[in-house]
């Protein structure tokens, strides 16, 4: 963990094959109840979106969303017919998430028993920031050289305004870790990292699956690789706390 | 100055999440928000006509299918701890028929709906006496009161009066 966490958004959502009975609040019933006392708030999304094209407007309904959030707004459940997202801006440990995650999964499983699963992601997503850093160019020395490429050129992060890179990495389990990063242009001094590791291997849905191990996983290689980009002063800067390796996003 | 090529784009289905996120989230910053090739839910044509289709039966189902059917999930997330051929006894039905009744595919017939309603109210009973976590050992504790049986043993024998009545005592001032 780091005392300057540059954490923005922990997601992780798993998708199944359509469970029709979610279209409706009666089938959200048992998951909402299963769930209420940790996540009392709930809500409801849109269903039907208007499309707009030269010369047509289109009204298209779309299956409901429903959102469960903790009282302090900070955790948030999403179900839908075919997937369940948990997700937080923050956290003290993965721990807390995945111990969340897997009682979303058991409560999952027994009032709504989904197939096995058809999708699995966890996507993680920084924005550092540095007292020294105004602009792009900036992030040369404070960030894996590697990561930066063009930046590193003298003339090219002189005149770089923005940018915006995706990485695409296929490990040998049939997961795929898909790396967004760089600067926007309307928050220069601020560099994005998004990590989405995802797999679409099928996994059993319930407590304590191997699912609850892949995800974990993915964590732990989130953070190698968001490690990996920062360099030594960048590190010290975020001030790592409590482990005496380098430590989690 | 040597043309860049990008990579190929990966597509995302977390940026379903994304798109459905209030605006409080992260997705104000719309540079971020995966381009329109990435996103996945709106769903094709084929999808959206099944959709559609399954709206119309749900929306066709009565209020009293629909009842039994919340009185069902409403139990299950009670269960916690229990498998599910444990849940299928205690609504006596085969594993296999609580699966499609918890999903919605098949109706709950009005047969069942009693044996249903006791199953529920002794979830709701169990509350006053029995630790969230504790459920399935609760079901499996030998109780004097049942002839040293355990409820569920009571249960999947047929006799749920005796286990209804048993809890209702839970709720008795007196019951310590």
């Amino acid at each position: 963990m780091f005392e300057r966490a540059p954490l923005e958004l922990v997601l992780c959502q798993v998708k199944f094959d359509p469970v029709f009975a979610l279209l409706s609040p009666a089938g959200v019933a048992g998951f909402q109840e299963g769930l209420r006392s940790t996540y009392p708030r709930a809500g409801r999304g849109d269903q039907a979106s208007v499309s707009m094209r030269p010369g047509a407007i289109e009204a298209t309904q779309q299956a409901p969303i429903f959102r469960f959030s903790d009282e302090g707004g900070d955790w948030t459940v999403t179900i839908a017919v075919d997937f369940v997202a948990l997700e937080t801006p923050h956290y003290t440990h993965f721990d807390d998430f995945a111990v969340r995650l897997d009682r979303i999964l058991d409560v999952l499983h027994r009032t709504v028993h989904p197939t096995d699963s058809v999708r699995v992601g966890l996507r993680k997503v920084n924005a550092l920031e540095h007292p020294s850093v105004s602009g792009p160019g900036d992030w040369v020395g404070l960030l894996n050289p590697s990561l930066l490429g063009s930046l590193n050129e003298r003339t090219l992060s002189n005149v770089t305004q923005s940018m915006l890179v995706e990485l695409a990495m296929r490990d040998d389990q049939e997961g795929t870790m898909v790396v967004r990063h760089g600067v926007l242009p309307d928050r220069a001094n601020a560099y994005r990292i998004d990590i989405d590791y995802f797999t679409e291997r099928p996994a059993r849905i319930e407590r304590g699956s191997e699912l609850s191990t892949v995800v974990q996983e993915y964590s732990t290689s989130i953070t190698e690789f968001f490690q990996w980009c920062l360099q030594p002063s960048l590190y010290d800067f975020l001030g790592p706390t409590d482990r005496p390796e380098r430590s989690s996003s | 100055m040597s043309p860049v090529i990008a990579p190929p784009p990966v597509r995302s289905d977390l940026d379903d999440v994304e798109r459905s996120r209030p605006a409080t989230s992260v997705d104000g910053e719309t540079p971020f928000v995966a381009p329109p090739s990435f996103t996945t839910i709106n769903p094709n044509r084929a999808i959206s006509d099944e959709y559609r289709r399954e709206f119309v039966k749900v929306s066709r189902l009565s209020e009293e299918t629909l009842m039994r059917q919340v009185t069902l999930r409403t139990a299950m997330a009670s269960l916690e701890g229990l498998s599910i051929e444990e849940d299928a006894t205690l609504f006596a039905v085969r594993p296999e028929r609580l699966v499609r009744w918890i999903r919605g595919e098949d109706s709950i017939p009005r047969s069942s709906e009693r044996r249903l309603n006791q199953i529920a109210e002794l979830l709701r009973l169990m509350r006053h006496a029995v630790p969230e976590g504790h459920t399935r050992e609760w079901f499996f504790l030998s109780i004097p009161a049942l002839d040293d049986r355990t409820p569920f043993d009571v249960l999947a024998a047929g006799d749920v009066d005796r286990v209804v009545t048993l809890a209702r005592g839970y709720g008795d001032p007196s019951f310590a």
